[in-house]
Order: structure tokens, then sequence, then C-alpha cells
């Protein structure tokens, strides 16, 4: 007997759209807006939705960003 | 001192999504300069086969793996939602352990002649030795076989994405010539495992709870027993297919869980979280990434990417891999060889320890982490080509990897095709081009002739073993009304 999935489209929707949006922004603008982007678009697909903790995740993930850029020398186009 | 920077430098660096071991070795091949010869070089080795062990790490906690990392996904992730994580991540260090062992035996005291086995094969050798390659899919598929080839005919679909290297006509390319290159294995391997299972772990609404109180770091006896014969299956699978160019881990670690599949006393426990899915498979890609120095040092020809930039690192010491390097420069080599028996060492000590802190990953709410895991498949697929459209791929892949996840299709079949479709095809033409179209080539060489029948009496094999079967189920259905 096939058991059921129990995936639905909008979490997936979501978690696309911001990586689209991350790519897309990392083109047009600069990363850093990818980043943060990224972190508040893919935050509607979580449990909870919350501001203050995104704004935390998106400063960690740009500090490490900015570690990947100046300390390892990958080419990020954060600016 | 050069090898523990360069096994803590490639195990952090393989924990990072995208990030492998090519990447890092180029951004540190300018490094080499200021740093005496052999340093350089162990070093830089370290890198590799320390990346080899931690892509295993991000594969088997949280399903993203590297190119290196597929099989892992397979049964470390299941062992993972099992609760069994920390035991996952100890097989897997200590079969690494074990298969680096075997591979540096063997490095040591057979490279000179083994680089020469690489000599005999001819590209119908390598066309025969990929379709055996494609056998495998029935052992690496957990779903049913159809499904297996479906998937896998998919792979060699994709895989042909790009410009044919012979014509250099481009191919499903339609007209964007970001796909002139083709589709890489880190976007596709990304997008089907790790971006579908994120969406998956979020729609489950479920609490991660992996650790189920207390944390199992050592196995059993019993469970050691079981990791013993597995490891060492796959230290040789994976030392012998380290050895020929174009083979190498990604292919040792398919070849390993196939094998395992086959000959294992628990083959039928394997795909559903099983500790010799991990043990053989991590064996054999860390013996493959050692034994891949064989063609380096002993005949001059780098078998991947990673091995053509120590190729450029031993020539910017100004020493020529080949035939004469290991009798002109004794020192480096067996210096070569010891590191790497002393990065093994370093490894252990460094990643057993470090499961505890591995297993911390689960202690982060997964709101939390996923953006962050998220961003890091974002860096480590841009950094790859420094290519935006890369991403986009990737988004692509991971909406067909949720699709597969609906539909009950496993993707490892498709990674194992995307592998070795684009070397089949590229050797079968190479065969016919020299063969000037006559395909009896495949047949009168001694080692395709012989892989070729191997494969023939495996498929009579299994198709009379299922008419059998099926012979067998009928009776039994006869049988039954016959008895009420």
């Amino acid at each position: 007997m096939r058991r059921p999935g129990r995936c639905g489209p909008a979490g997936i929707a979501i978690i696309l759209a911001s990586l689209c949006g991350f790519a897309a922004l990392s083109h047009f603008v600069n990363m850093i807006a990818g980043i943060v982007f990224l972190v508040f678009c893919a935050g509607f697909a979580g449990t909870s939705y919350s501001v203050v903790r995104n704004l935390k995740i998106a400063a960690v993930l740009l500090c490490i960003a900015f570690m990947f850029q100046k300390l390892l020398g990958v080419s990020l186009p954060l600016y | 001192m050069f090898c523990a920077l360069g096994c803590t430098v490639g195990t952090l660096v393989g924990l990072l999504p995208g990030l492998g071991p090519l990447a890092t070795i180029s951004l540190l091949l300018p490094l080499t300069y200021s740093i005496d010869t052999t340093g350089a070089l162990i070093m830089l080795a370290g890198i590799y086969y320390g990346a080899q062990y931690g892509d295993s790490v991000s594969a088997i906690t949280m399903k993203i793996p590297h190119a290196s990392s597929i099989v892992a996904c397979i049964d470390g992730y299941q062992m993972t939602l099992k609760g069994k994580t920390g035991l996952a991540l100890f097989t897997a260090g200590v079969s690494s352990f074990i298969g680096g062992t075997v591979a540096i035996v063997v490095l040591a005291f057979l490279a000179p002649s083994l680089g020469e086995v690489a000599f005999l094969f001819g590209p119908a050798d390598y066309c025969a030795l990929m379709l055996v390659g494609f056998v495998c899919v029935s052992f690496v598929t957990t779903g049913s076989l159809l499904n297996g080839l479906a998937m896998c005919m998919v792979g060699v679909l994709l895989g042909s994405v790009g410009t044919d290297v012979n014509s250099g006509l481009a191919r499903f390319t339609f007209d964007m010539p970001f796909l002139a290159d083709g589709v890489g294995i880190v976007s596709i391997a990304l997008g089907c495992f790790g971006i579908a299972e994120i969406a998956k772990n979020l729609d489950s609404r479920e609490e991660r709870s992996p650790f189920n109180g207390k944390i199992k770091l050592i196995p059993t006896w019993p469970e050691f027993k079981r990791v013993i014969p597995s490891a060492l299956r796959g230290s040789v699978v994976g030392s012998v297919l380290g050895i020929l160019p174009g083979g190498g881990p990604v292919i040792a670690q398919f070849a390993a869980y196939a094998l395992d599949k086959k000959v294992s006393k628990y083959k039928h426990e394997i795909g559903s979280g099983c500790i010799e899915g991990v043990a053989g498979q991590a064996a054999a890609d860390e013996a493959a990434a050692r034994t891949s120095f064989i063609p380096l040092m002993s005949i001059g020809i780098p078998e991947n990417a990673v091995m053509a930039l120590m190729m450029a690192a031993f020539i910017i010491k100004g020493i020529q891999p080949g035939p004469n390097m290991i009798a002109g420069h004794p020192e480096l080599f067996w210096g070569l060889v010891a590191s790497m028996w002393i990065g093994n060492c370093f490894l252990l000590v460094l990643n057993v320890p470090l499961v505890r802190y591995w297993l911390s990953v689960f202690k982060i709410p997964y709101n939390v982490l996923f953006p962050a895991i998220l961003f890091f498949c974002c860096i480590g697929t841009y950094s790859i080509n420094n290519n935006l459209y890369d991403v986009f791929i990737t988004c692509a892949f991971g909406a067909l990897g949720y699709l597969f996840m609906r539909l009950e299709m496993d993707p490892s079949p498709l990674m194992l095709g995307f592998i070795l479709g684009p070397m089949l095809e590229e050797n079968f033409r190479r065969s016919m081009l020299l063969s000037r179209g006559s395909f009896e080539v495949f047949v009168n060489r001694p080692i395709s002739g012989t892989l070729l029948g191997l494969i023939a009496l495996f498929i009579l094999w299994q198709t009379v073993a299922f008419f059998r079967q099926r012979g067998s189920g009928a009776k039994v259905l006869q049988a039954e009304p016959a008895a009420t």
C-alpha cells in the first residue's frame, strides 16, 4: 500500500521563492540584500514568524558571508 | 603541522555544502609559493582527504550532500531520523580510518606497479566498466527497480546537457548560455536531496529530536562486528576504483554501497538506516581519495579536477609527476605517504570527539537552522563557478526533488546516471572512433570482454531468479485454495 506524502506545496514554494529572490537581488542589487531577503522570505515557511529572530539570523549570516569573503577569499558580490 | 592544518581546514570546508576541496585547494594554491615543497603538498593533500570526511557530516546530519557524500544521505540520514546520528557519524569516522589505512598500504607498496594498470584500460574497457556501474542501479535504488531505472535514465539525460566535447554542438541548452557547461552535480545534489528535505521537514510540523535522551556514539560489539567486513569491502572497492582515471570517490561510494547491498548479511536492512550502508561507502570514499594519488604520482595522469590542481602544485614546485617522480624524489613520495597515515590518525582523533559537537546542530531550533542551511546551499552553489544562474538551477532541482519525494521516487539512481552517463558516452564514442565503427572491440579486448560477460551472466542470473521466484509464488497461491 502506498504511504501518502505529508508535504504540502506551500513550504517548497516559499523556499524556492526565497532562493530565486536571493539570486535575483544578488544579481541586480548586491548579495547583502539577497541574504536579508532570503532570511525574511524563507521565515514564512517556518512554524512561526519573528522579525527580531530574522534580523539576528540575517546579521549572523552576513558576518559569515564577510568571513568567507575576507578570510577564505571566496568571491562574493556582497556590496 | 602542515598535515594537521590541512586536515582541519579540509574537515571544516567539507562541512559546508558546495565548498569542497576543489575550491579550497585552488584558493590556497598561491600560498604554496611561500611554503617548502613537502609541507605544501602535504597540506593540500590533507585538505583533500580531510574534506572527504567532513562531507559526510552534513550529509548524515542534515541530508545536505556534496558530490562525494551522496550515498551517505541514504542510510546515514535514515539513522539520523531513528535518533542514531552519533552512531552514524562514529561509524563514518572509524570506517574512513579503515579505508584510509588500507589505501595507504596499497599506495606505499603497490603505487609504481599499480599505476601501470591504468594504462591497460582503453576506452572500450572503460565503457564496459561504466556499464557495470549501470548494473549497480538495481542495488542502489531503494524503491522499485523500474523507478530506479527511470531515474537513472533521467540522470543520463541531464548529464548530456551542455556542449558536446566531440562536435562542439550545444545539446539541450535551449539557447541559454549558462547551460553551455552543463548542469553541476552540486546543484542537482543540493536540490534533489537538501532543499526537498528542508521542505519535507518544515511541512511535517514535527519536533526533530534525534537524541532520544542519551547520545549513543560507540557501537556495541555486535554492531562493530557488522562494521568491520563492510568497511574492509569498501576499502578494497575504493582502493581499486581510486586508481582508475575517471573513477574516484564518487563512483567508489556507489560501487561499495551496491556491493554491500548484494553480499552483506544484513542486505535487507540496507536503505532503511543500516550501519553497513554508512560504513562501506565511507571507507570506499576515503580509500579512493587516497589511491587517486597513484595515477598522478606513478604515471603523471590526474584522474579528477582536484588531482589536476595537485599536479599544478607539483609543477609549481618544479617537480614533474610521472614514472620518474618516485625514484627521483623519494623523500617527497614517502613524506606524503607518511603524512597520509598521520593525517588519517589525526582525522580520527579530531572527528570522533567532535561528533558530540556536530550533534549540537540539532539543539538549534529548526526555524533558525533552515534559513542558515539555505544560505550555505546558495553560497556553496554560487562559489563553484561564481555564477548566480547556478542558484536558479539548484532551485529548479529543488522543485524536481520535491516532486520526486511526493512520487516516492528515490533520487540516488539519478545521481548515478548523471555521473556515469557522460563518461559512458565519451568512452563509447572514443572506442567507436578508434575501432572505425566496429563493435567487435568490446568483445575482443580481454578486460571489456570479461566485464561484458559478467554483466550478461548477472542479467541472466537475475532473470532466472525472477522467474523462479514468480513460479514458487504461483505454486503457493495454487496450494492455498487446495488446503482450505
